[in-house]
C-alpha cells in the first residue's frame, strides 16, 4: 500500500502518468486537458478528427502528461497497459480531440516495434513517439492491393547497408506531415504470395520519397499517393524478420482495428443531438426511442472494446473480435449520422446541421479504412470455416 | 467462461440430452439444485451468484429446452429475501401486473405455479401462495408453445413482502436472464446452421464456399458476439455495487440488443437452412421459435428503448458517458 501511494505521488509530482495513477485520474486529466484547450479555442471538436485533426502542439501536450504510450512496459511507456489507454483514447474521442499525429504511431507502429524490432529499434522510435517527435503514416496500400494487401507491388531489394525502394503506395493519410512511413515491401517474389513481405520503418525525408496529395470528397487533404524511387533505407530500419511481414501485418491488423475510433469517429454529433434532444421530448417521442436503440448499441460496442483491450493485455492478438468491433462499429458510426439527419429535421439548429453536414461528408470513408466491411465478414466466415 | 460455468453447461448438456417432457425436466432440475441459483443456502437455495445462474439460463436456451429456471431463481431470490421460506417444489413465477389485483395475462408456466411474487404498479412487492388453492387458468402458449398462462387468483390473499429488493432489481433480474436467454438461443440456432452449411452441398460443393453464404453466417456470428457482450455486461454489474437503476439500465442495454440479434439470427438461419428449417423435425424451430417469443417478454423491446432514450435525454450526455465507461 505505502509502495503504491509513493509511486503515485511521484507521478503526480512530475504531472506524468505512471504506475498507481487511477483510470480515474487519466479520464481526468484528459477531461481537463480538453476542456481547457476547447474553451481557449485551441480546437472546436468535430466527428472524425482522430483521422482529420492534426496538431502536433495537442499531440506534445499528451506526451508531456505522459499520456502516450501508456500501454507500453515502464522502460517506453507507462506500463498501464491497453484496459487503461482505453480510457484516454475513448475520453480524447468524446472531445473530439485532434489527435491525427500521434493516432497512427501510437496505436499500431509502438506496439508492432515493442513486440518484434529490435532493441536498436525499439530504442530509437518508442521514445520519439511517446514523445509525439515521430509522426508516422502507414504504407501498405497501393493501387493494384486494396483489400488484396498481399498483392503489393513495393519492392525492396538488398543492397550493401541496407535495402533500396521502388513502388508507389497509396491513400496514405498524413503523409504530408509524416516523419516517418510504416512500409510494407516486397523482398522477395515467391509462390506464394503471402511469403517475402517485409516490414520497413523510413525516414520521410529521405531522397527519393515524393508526396502528392489526394483531395478527399469534402474537399480536405488528408490523403495522399507517396512514390519511393531508388530510395535508400538503412538496415537498422528493418522491423522483424526479412520475408515474415505478411503474420506481423496481420497482427498489426488487430490493433489498428480493435480500438474506439472505430466506434466513436460520430460521437461528437451524437452528444449534440442529445443536447438538442434535452429541450425537445413530446413531438419527438419517437426519436427517443431510437437514441435508445443507439445508447443500447454503443454500451455494447464499449464492452467489446474493452473486450479487444482485455485479450490484448493477456498477449493475444484478437483478429476476429477486433473485425466483429470494426464491422458493428462503424455500421454504429453511421447510423448516428442518419440519426442526425433526422433530429435536424425537427430541431432548428445551425450548429447542429454542420456538425451533421461535416460528419456526413466524412462517413463514407468509415467502412473503407482499415479494411472493407465485406472483407471483415469475409474474414470472420473464413476463421468459421477452418475451427 | 470459468470453471464452474464449464460444469454447469455440462450438466445442462446432460439432462437435456435426449428430449424430455417438461414436468420431467423440472423435477430434475429441482432434484439438482438448478432452480435455485443464486439464492443463498442459509436461505434453501443451492448457493452461487448471478452469473452462475446466467450460464445455466443461456444454456437450457442454447438447447432449447423449456424449463422456468429463470422465472423461479428470481422469485425465490426475492421472496427469500423478504424473508419467506421456499416451498418445496415450485415453481414460482414473477409477475409485472398492469392493476391492482388479477387476474394476471401471459403467467410463465402459471398452470403449474405454486406461488407468485407479483410486483404492482405501484412497485410493491407481494406473493400470493397458490398451494393447494383454487386457482383459474387459462391455458396459453407463446409462439414457442411455452405455457404464458391467463391466471386468476380470485380471492387469495396477497401478502405484503415488505423486505423485498427494490422492484427495479426484480426487473433487471429477469430481463437480464431473459437477454441471457435470448443469446443462448442466439448461439444455438449459429452452430445448428454453421453445421449444416459446411456438410450440405450444392453446385458440387459445401455452402460454406459460397461467399454469399459465408456472409451471411458471418453475419450471424458477430451478431452472436455482440448479444453476449451486451448480456455479460449486464450481468457483470450484479456482483458489484450498482444500485437499481444502473442494473435495469444495462438490463435494458441486453434486451436492445438482444432482440435486434434474435430478429437477424432467426432470419439468416431459417434463410441459410432451405426448406429443411421450416419441418417439424428439424431441430431449428425450437431456437427460432424461442427467439421470436423471448425479444417481447418481460418488456418489448420498444419499452426497453424508450427507458433508454428517456433517460439519456433526461440525464444529459455526460450521465450517458458516465454510464458507457463506468
Ligand atoms: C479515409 C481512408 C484512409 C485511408 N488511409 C490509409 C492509410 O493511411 N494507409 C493505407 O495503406 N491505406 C489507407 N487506406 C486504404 C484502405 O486500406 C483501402 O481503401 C482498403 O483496404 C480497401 O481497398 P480498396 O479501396 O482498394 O478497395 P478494393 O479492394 O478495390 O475493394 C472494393 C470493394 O470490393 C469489395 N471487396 C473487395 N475484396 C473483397 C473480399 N475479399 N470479400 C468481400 N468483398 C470484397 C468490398 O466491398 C470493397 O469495399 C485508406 C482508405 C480510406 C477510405
Amino acid at each position: 500500500m505505502a509502495g503504491t501511494r509513493a509511486r503515485e505521488t511521484t507521478a503526480a509530482a512530475n504531472g506524468r502518468a505512471g504506475t498507481g495513477t487511477t483510470v480515474a485520474d487519466l479520464r481526468r486529466q484528459v477531461r481537463d486537458l480538453t476542456d481547457r484547450w476547447r474553451v481557449q479555442g485551441r480546437y472546436t471538436p468535430r466527428s472524425d478528427n482522430w483521422m482529420r485533426g492534426f496538431d502536433l502542439d495537442f499531440s506534445r501536450e499528451l506526451a508531456r502528461r505522459g499520456l502516450l504510450g501508456l500501454a507500453w512496459p515502464t522502460e517506453y511507456g507507462a506500463g498501464l497497459g491497453q484496459v487503461a489507454r482505453l480510457a484516454v483514447t475513448e475520453e480524447l474521442l468524446r472531445a473530439g480531440a485532434p489527435v491525427a499525429a500521434h493516432w497512427i504511431g501510437e496505436r499500431q507502429i509502438g506496439p508492432a516495434v515493442l513486440g518484434h524490432g529490435s532493441p536498436e529499434l525499439r530504442a530509437e522510435i518508442l521514445p520519439l513517439i511517446a514523445r509525439a517527435e515521430a509522426v508516422f503514416c502507414l504504407g501498405m496500400s497501393e493501387p493494384e492491393a486494396g483489400s488484396d494487401l498481399a498483392a503489393v507491388r513495393t519492392t525492396a531489394e538488398a543492397v550493401p547497408g541496407g535495402w533500396t525502394v521502388n513502388g508507389r503506395k497509396m491513400w496514405t493519410t498524413g503523409a504530408h506531415h509524416a516523419t516517418h512511413i510504416y512500409l510494407l515491401a516486397r523482398t522477395a517474389r515467391t509462390e506464394r504470395r503471402h511469403h517475402g513481405l517485409t516490414e520497413f520503418l523510413v525516414d520521410m525525408d529521405t531522397a527519393g520519397i515524393e508526396v502528392t496529395p489526394i483531395i478527399d470528397l469534402a474537399g480536405e487533404h488528408h490523403f495522399n499517393e507517396v512514390t519511393f524511387t531508388d530510395v535508400h533505407v538503412p538496415a537498422h530500419r528493418l522491423l522483424g524478420t526479412v520475408g515474415e511481414g505478411w503474420r506481423r501485418v496481420v497482427e498489426q491488423l488487430s490493433f489498428e482495428r480493435g480500438g474506439p475510433e472505430r466506434v466513436l469517429s460520430t460521437y461528437p454529433l451524437l452528444a449534440r443531438c442529445v443536447h438538442a434532444l434535452a429541450d425537445e421530448p413530446p413531438h419527438a417521442r419517437d426519436l427517443q426511442i431510437d437514441l435508445g436503440r443507439l445508447t443500447a448499441r454503443l454500451a455494447t460496442l464499449r464492452r467489446l472494446a474493452l473486450g479487444v483491450a482485455r485479450q490484448v493485455d493477456e498477449g493475444r492478438a484478437p483478429t476476429v473480435e477486433a473485425a466483429t468491433l470494426k464491422y458493428l462499429g462503424n455500421d454504429f458510426e453511421n447510423d448516428v449520422v442518419d440519426f442526425a439527419r433526422r433530429v435536424c429535421l425537427r430541431v432548428p439548429d445551425p450548429d447542429l446541421r454542420a456538425a451533421f453536414a461535416q460528419a456526413l461528408l466524412a462517413s463514407p470513408g468509415f467502412t473503407i479504412r482499415g479494411g472493407a466491411a465485406d472483407v471483415l465478414l469475409s474474414l470472420i466466415a473464413r476463421q468459421e470455416t477452418r475451427t | 467462461m470459468n470453471d464452474v460455468h464449464t460444469e454447469l453447461r455440462d450438466l445442462v448438456d446432460d439432462i437435456t440430452a435426449a428430449p424430455r417432457d417438461p414436468d420431467r425436466l423440472w423435477d430434475t432440475v429441482v432434484g439438482l439444485g438448478l432452480h435455485t441459483i443464486g439464492v443463498p443456502e442459509d436461505r434453501g437455495g443451492s448457493g452461487g451468484d448471478f452469473a452462475d445462474l446466467a450460464a445455466v439460463v443461456g444454456r437450457f436456451a442454447h438447447r432449447a429446452a423449456s424449463v422456468p429456471v429463470a422465472e423461479h431463481a428470481v422469485a425465490a431470490w426475492a421472496s427469500t429475501r423478504a424473508g419467506r421460506p421456499l416451498p418445496a417444489g415450485g415453481p414460482l413465477v414473477v409477475v409485472f401486473a398492469a392493476g391492482a389485483g388479477g387476474p394476471y395475462p401471459a403467467v410463465p408456466w402459471g398452470r403449474r405455479a405454486a406461488g407468485l411474487v407479483v410486483v404492482g404498479p405501484d412497485d410493491a412487492v407481494r406473493y400470493a401462495d397458490l398451494a393447494g388453492r383454487r386457482v383459474e387458468v387459462g391455458e396459453e402458449t407463446n409462439p414457442a408453445g411455452e405455457p404464458r398462462d391467463a391466471v386468476d387468483a380470485g380471492d387469495i390473499p396477497l401478502a405484503d413482502l415488505a423486505e423485498a429488493p427494490d422492484a427495479d432489481a426484480i426487473r433487471a433480474r429477469i430481463a437480464t436472464l431473459r437477454a441471457a436467454a435470448l443469446a443462448g438461443a442466439c448461439a444455438g440456432a449459429y452452430e445448428l446452421t454453421r453445421s449444416y452449411v459446411r456438410e450440405r452441398r450444392q453446385f458440387a460443393r459445401p455452402l460454406i464456399d459460397i461467399p454469399a453464404v459465408a456472409a451471411s453466417l458471418a453475419t450471424m456470428k458477430v451478431a452472436g458476439l455482440q448479444v453476449q457482450a451486451a448480456v455479460d455486461r449486464a450481468v457483470d454489474l450484479h456482483a458489484g455495487p450498482a444500485g437499481p437503476e444502473s442494473l435495469l439500465a444495462a438490463a435494458a442495454v441486453a434486451r436492445v440488443v438482444a432482440a435486434e440479434a434474435a430478429d437477424t439470427v432467426a432470419g439468416l438461419a431459417h434463410r441459410l437452412h432451405g426448406a429443411m428449417g421450416v419441418t417439424r423435425e428439424y431441430g431449428l424451430h425450437p431456437l427460432t421459435t424461442r427467439l421470436w417469443a423471448w425479444r417481447d417478454e418481460y418488456g418489448d423491446e420498444e419499452s426497453w428503448a424508450r427507458l433508454l432514450g428517456t433517460h439519456t435525454t433526461d440525464g444529459g450526455e455526460l450521465d450517458l458517458w458516465e454510464r458507457l465507461t463506468g
